[in-house]
């Protein structure tokens, strides 16, 4: 048998310029595209396949030059010299050119030209020049540049069909002539550039749609009016949103509950397991989906939009202050989504210590796996009211957690700034994409993929820590007394249960906020994933209700906690490192136990000192 | 010849010198920001420090490492509206 020839092609492009748009429309993956540049900080591979060969398609972070200036600038240079390990070297080289942003782009070509590989170029974005008046001659580009050139719309698959035809057919591969003497200066390359790029492009000319969302969203003072607003409405809508869909799926569940279990006191083995121990312990996490799904819609819309670069330069004076740069904001605030993209996307941060800092207080964003215990334990002790006539007191309470967060991680940063990563002034640069409509497949797969990774969470992590702790609540087994009802059973059979002897064992580390053995062990447990510690309270709480028809976790917590602990363990979730993943991207990311190890231990002190202050106050207050 | 930051708003100017640390200067340059280059500091953000210029026809946010990094000379002809302004004058 012959093999198949195999050819390495990387995609290669300025930073936003469309390079994983066009990856994704040629492979069907589904990696993240969005509206600012730094967006892709890893190389990712995808297999293309005709009847001849087969073409591994790199996708790579972008770059303005081959000198890189940021981390993620550096990979893509190490792979393009073939110096990284896990990337093959390279037979050829797709150059993306942005057609709104020609002259960047010729720049980084007369740059490439120096590695002497066959050439393809995909010309992006050309529905916006157009729309915006100018006439692009592609003709005219292909021959200037002696390289075959393919209009294309990412976004809109046109195009890809021609572009995949070419890049099977060698005939069109070209190593272009150098342009340029290899010596050429900075100053001389971009002077070409600018020769090609007003050659071929005529009458373009700014974007009036920016022009007139930025005289508003850049206002020095609206400007900020509107951020505020923006995030406040994030937070309204995931509570507003999602409560239908959270309470249909609640008393789906509870009505399944009660189904399997009926009215029995002491339910079969089985029958308990399966109510007890899955329902109650995976069900009460699967609640919290919708959520999920509302918060990474507005996320995706916001980076999706042409937003993030803006924000970046309305708070970079801010975020100066506290060590921190614009650009720190896109790695914290995708970190509200999940820590973990947050914490790779600091790659894109080109001063060492600004990355360290941004990256060590990322984890103390709220992330998404907080929300369902903040929701809940805020759903049972926050009254319902309004504030104003129209915003829930609720949502403000969760809008506050989120922004005690930001704001203790500020300090953090400049803490550390001011001590263990002391540096020079630096500076902070970022272009500003034009705003974009999002695509609505965009935000809805990006929604869906974190939804299936909180549900496959559920499926796994959760349900085994489930089966344990309802084992350990289950025995050893109790005989029924005569005359008790099936809630007086379950709380004797709990209090004696293995469980509460583990839980009693452990208690006093929480002591000084009273936390009860059942809080404890849900504090314990979510050190595997946060979400833990709502399935614990679904299976040690919700059992002890003396209506059994409502078996709402909400309820049962109310009865059974005190306001003073409730606040205290919010606390606690604010600040405390629970999430091994985390820690594992935070090890590679700094590439060094010691910080890793820094970063676990300031924020579990931060959150044991945060709780402890939280009880005492709240007791004050509230007796 | 002033420093960018000193640049009256929607004032077109040309670049004279770039400074500071090499890394910044390089990429600067390698962003089109050149000697000769035209360019219009568009907003300042609140407090300042921060620029929004234009050049070309693209926006470019920036805080220069220090304030006199990048130094232009105001354009005294008027430029012509809908030409690149790198290429006008
Ligand atoms: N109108 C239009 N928008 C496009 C096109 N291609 C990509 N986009 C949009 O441009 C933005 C950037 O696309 P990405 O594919 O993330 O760009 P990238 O080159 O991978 O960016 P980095 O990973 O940050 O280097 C997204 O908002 C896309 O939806 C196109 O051909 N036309
Ligand atoms: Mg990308």
């Amino acid at each position: 048998m012959r093999a198949v020839p195999r050819r390495n092609i990387a995609l290669v492009g300025v930073p936003n310029s469309g390079k994983t748009t066009l990856f994704n429309a040629l492979t069907g993956a589904r990696k993240k595209v969005a509206n600012y540049p730094g967006v892709t900080v890893e190389p990712t591979v995808g297999v293309l396949a005709n009847h001849a060969e087969t073409i591994a398609l790199v996708d790579l972070p972008g770059v303005y030059s081959l000198s890189p200036k940021s981390s993620d600038e550096e990979i893509t240079s190490a792979a393009l010299k073939g110096e990284l390990g896990n990337v093959p070297p390279f037979n050829g080289i797709v150059l993306i050119l942005d057609a709104t942003n020609l002259e960047k782009g010729l720049f980084l070509f007369s740059q490439l030209l120096a590695l002497q590989k066959p050439m393809l170029i995909a010309l992006t974005m050309i529905d916006e020049v157009k729309r915006r008046g100018a006439t692009l001659d592609d003709i005219l580009l292909e021959s200037r540049l002696g390289a075959a050139v393919v209009p294309i719309v990412g976004t809109k698959g046109i195009g890809i069909t021609e572009l995949k035809t070419k890049l099977f057919d060698h005939q069109h591969w070209r190593v272009p002539p150098m342009h340029l003497p290899p010596t050429a200066s900075v100053e001389e390359r971009i002077a070409w550039a600018r020769q090609i790029a007003s050659e071929v492009l005529r009458n373009d000319r700014f974007d009036e749609r920016t022009e007139r969302l930025d005289r508003i969203l850049l206002h020095p003072v609206w400007g900020m009016v509107a951020f505020v607003i923006v995030m406040a409405l994030i937070f309204q809508s995931i509570f507003t949103w999602s409560q239908p869909l959270m309470d249909a799926i609640d008393s789906g569940f509870s009505t399944l509950r009660q189904w399997i279990v009926g009215d029995a006191v002491a339910p079969p083995l089985v029958l308990d397991f399966l109510a007890n121990g899955v329902i109650a312990g995976v069900g009460s996490v699967l609640v919290f989906a919708p959520q999920i799904f509302v918060l990474m819609v507005l996320v995706t819309f916001l980076e999706d939009s042409g937003y993030m670069a803006r924000a970046a330069f309305l708070v970079d004076r801010m975020f100066g202050v506290f060590g921190l740069q614009g650009r720190s904001f896109i790695p914290l605030l995708s970190s509200y989504a999940c820590a973990i993209p947050g914490i790779l996307s600091a790659r894109m941060i080109p001063s060492y210590a600004e990355r360290m800092a941004t990256m060590l207080v990322a984890p103390l964003m709220t992330c998404s796996a907080r929300l369902p215990v903040y929701t809940l334990l805020i759903a049972a002790f926050v009254p319902a009211g309004t504030v104003g006539g129209f915003l829930s007191l609720q949502a403000l309470v969760l809008g506050m957690l989120y922004v005690a967060a930001a704001v203790v991680g500020l300090v953090i940063a400049w803490l550390l700034r001011k001590t263990v990563l002391a540096d020079d002034r630096t500076a902070f640069f970022i272009e500003f994409p034009p705003y974009r409509l999002p695509q609505w497949r965009n935000l809805l797969v990006r929604a869906t993929m974190r939804m299936q990774d909180f549900v496959q969470t559920a499926g796994t992590i959760i349900l085994a820590i489930s089966i344990v702790l309802w084992a350990l609540a289950t025995f050893p087994r109790l005989e029924p007394r005569p005359g008790m009802s099936a809630d007086e059973y379950r709380r004797a059979q709990l209090e004696q249960s293995w469980a509460a002897h583990v839980g009693r064992m452990v208690a006093p580390i929480f002591r000084p906020m009273h936390f009860d053995w059942q809080v404890t062990l849900g504090i314990i447990g979510s050190f595997a994933a946060r979400e833990v510690f709502v399935s614990v309270m679904g299976q040690l709480y919700a059992v002890g209700q003396d209506d059994p028809a409502s078996a709402s976790l909400r309820a049962a917590l109310q009865q059974q906690l005190s306001p003073p602990v409730a606040f205290a363990v919010l606390a606690f979730y604010m600040f405390a490192l629970q999430c091994m993943s985390t820690v594992a991207v935070l090890r590679r990311e700094t590439g060094s136990w010691k910080w890793t190890a820094f970063a676990f231990v300031y924020m579990f002190l931060l959150a044991y000192l945060a709780a402890a202050g939280t009880y005492n106050i709240a007791r004050a207050l509230l007796s | 010849m002033l420093s960018l930051e000193a640049l009256p708003l929607g004032t077109p100017a040309r670049i004279a010198a770039v400074a500071g640390p090499s890394p910044f200067v390089e990429r600067m340059k390698e962003l089109g920001l050149v000697e000769g280059t035209v360019v219009t500091v568009l907003r300042r953000s609140l407090f300042g420090g921060t620029l929004q210029i234009r050049y070309g026809n693209g926006t470019l946010a920036v805080r220069l490492p220090f304030a006199s990094a990048i130094r232009v000379e105001p354009v005294s002809q008027p430029l012509h509206q809908h030409e690149p302004l790198w290429q006008a004058v």
